[in-house]
């Protein structure tokens, strides 16, 4: 692979543009009870995000964002959240899935299964960040001696 | 609906697909393919279907293009394949009947912004009951949330949305599995 070119205009427009992709991405996720969007979109932004610093300052710097390690057991734990929810409801005597029988304290009807979506888009949220990031870092996957991209 | 969007708009989809498929640098195609992708998020949303526009965009004109500009840089800059010129006539006349068979399917689709095309009707053509009435009907009311599609995706048809969140996370996985060295690596050196 070729050499990357230190460009400082393309790490500051990237250092300054990527908090914000990073919070309209978790913003996407929580609200997706009222405008377009959720969970599966909202996780792509935040690893939009993640993939711009990886892009633009390499992945040694970009490690302080978000270390190589995390990826999977990020999308790992996504999925068990979604197992979870669907689990509890099946402990608290309803179907895999059925929110009515989901059980947090002093809430109930409607309102619980708009508390479970929101839990689940969290989940799927998560899932979807981790897994793509670190697609991206199995790709880009090489020996410690040819250097950075 | 504006009528110059979607006259304009198929045109620029149809010169990127073309371009993207027979550019000979990778890269090119790559872009034209992010520009296609982003030009159908457009058509998404100009057709009223925002969450599919949304995840068009995002996905399709975002993600999809770095990893498949990694993997050129990984790989190879140029295309080598050469068009196979055998059954050329055969080849392009299959293709013709398979668009001439779509173009007649789609006249039987409902005309767009009808409002009582059949599928949403409380009964269906075949005299059983439709589950998207239920749903238009009774969403709000289930879950408090204004945003119909959420409710759909993350609580009526739960299991299609854990089904895709498992394919994600197999895809995952995969990759790991097959491109990550640093564990075989580090075995070899013992």
């Amino acid at each position: 692979m070729r050499s990357r070119d230190d460009s400082p205009i393309v790490l500051i427009v990237s250092r300054a543009l990527c908090p914000f992709i990073m919070l309209f991405g978790a913003y996407v996720i929580t609200h997706g009870h009222y405008s377009p969007g959720g969970g599966f979109q909202g996780g792509a932004m935040l690893a939009a995000g993640v993939l711009l610093i990886r892009l633009t300052a390499g992945s040694q710097i970009s490690e302080i964002l978000f270390k190589r390690s995390w990826g999977t057991p990020a999308g790992v734990s996504g999925v068990f959240i979604f197992f979870a929810v669907g689990l509890t409801a099946m402990f608290f005597g309803g179907e895999f899935l059925n929110y009515d029988y989901f059980f947090i304290p002093t809430v109930t009807g409607p309102m619980l299964r708009s508390a479970s979506i929101l839990i689940i888009e969290i989940g799927v949220g998560l899932a979807v960040m981790g897994i793509l990031v670190s697609i991206y870092d199995d790709l880009m996957e090489e020996d410690p001696k040819r250097g950075d991209i | 609906m504006q009528p110059e969007l979607e006259i304009t708009l198929p045109f620029f989809i149809l010169i990127t697909a073309w371009l993207a498929i027979v550019a000979k640098n990778l890269l090119t195609a790559a872009v034209a393919l992010t520009v296609f992708s982003f030009l159908m998020a457009l058509a998404f949303v100009s057709m009223g279907a925002v969450d599919v526009g949304f995840t068009e965009a995002v996905v399709g004109a975002g993600v999809t293009g770095v990893f498949i500009i990694v993997v050129i840089f990984k790989t190879a800059r140029r295309t080598q394949d050469r068009s196979d010129m055998r059954f050329k006539y055969l080849k392009g006349l299959a293709i013709a009947a398979f668009g001439a068979l779509l173009i007649y399917g789609s006249t039987a689709l409902p005309i767009r912004g009808d409002a009582d095309p059949p599928m949403n009707r409380p009964i269906s053509l075949i005299g059983s009951v439709n589950a998207a009435s239920y749903y238009i009907q009774n969403a709000y009311k289930d879950a408090e949330t204004p945003n119909m599609v959420t409710v759909i995706l993350a609580d009526y048809r739960g299991y299609d949305t854990l089904g895709e969140v498992i394919v994600i996370l197999a895809a995952g996985l995969i990759c790991f599995l097959l491109l990550r060295k640093q564990g075989r690596q580090r075995e070899i050196q013992r």
